[in-house]
């Protein structure tokens, strides 16, 4: 399960679909709006897209990292839009007999997002805002 | 030989310049580097997120040194470093 989309994300009907008979396993992360960045405090996001290239990317990275793991199941949701403290920016689930392949499948679907795929996310704070650009 | 190519824009690039695409008239050979390069030209207040920018050709990253052959139907992109997740 791939998807992109400004709605809230349905993170337990997204966990329940990931869950298969063979599985033992299934693990979930969720990136949250944080309040603070920096010593400022964070009063919303935003998160901006090129949904083609992203959501081409997302499947890539699913593709390469099931195949890499040899997991059962794996979903990426992310979120676009206005984003409150405390909401999923992000979710991502992966299923598998065992917990030790499903860990580290998550963990490096985060990094992989973090680094190739084109979403990018504005914080908003009291006093203004700015787009996050790492490395800038 | 001058290439006509446009470019989507994204993030604090989209922001900074009002809009969602660019066109540019650029010499051949193109390439990432040179497009980078004739935009900052242009635009000089966003130089550093350009800088730090990749470009998309057709939904995929390019080097910035590969020399491009584009047609119409071509799809460009520029990526600021990106922060999903």
């Amino acid at each position: 399960m791939i998807q992109i989309t400004h709605e809230p994300l349905e993170i337990m009907a997204v966990m329940k679909a990931l869950t298969h008979p063979e599985c033992g396993a299934v693990v979930t992360f969720l990136g949250v709006a944080r309040d603070h960045h920096d010593g400022k405090k964070v009063t919303h996001l935003s998160y901006e897209a090129y949904p083609e290239m992203a959501l081409k990317k997302l499947k890539e990275i699913r593709s390469v990292l099931m195949e890499k793991y040899q997991i059962k199941d794996l979903a990426i949701l992310h979120r676009l839009g206005p984003v409150g403290i405390q909401e999923a920016s992000l979710v991502v689930v992966a299923s598998a007999p065992h917990r030790a392949p499903a860990l580290k499948a998550v963990e490096e679907v985060v990094e992989m997002i973090k680094s190739d795929v084109p979403i990018w996310k504005k914080e908003f704070y009291e006093d203004g805002s700015r787009w996050i650009e790492p490395g800038i | 030989m001058k290439q006509e190519i446009t470019i989507h824009l994204f993030a604090s690039i989209r922001e900074a310049l009002g809009r969602d695409t660019l066109s540019l008239s650029l010499e051949n050979p193109l390439t990432a580097r040179r497009i980078k390069e004739r935009i900052t030209e242009l635009y000089p207040l966003v130089s550093p997120s350009v800088k730090a920018s990749r470009l998309s050709v057709n939904l995929e990253f390019v080097k910035e040194d590969q020399e491009l052959n584009l047609d119409e139907t071509v799809e460009l992109a520029l990526i600021p470093p990106v922060s999903g997740g």
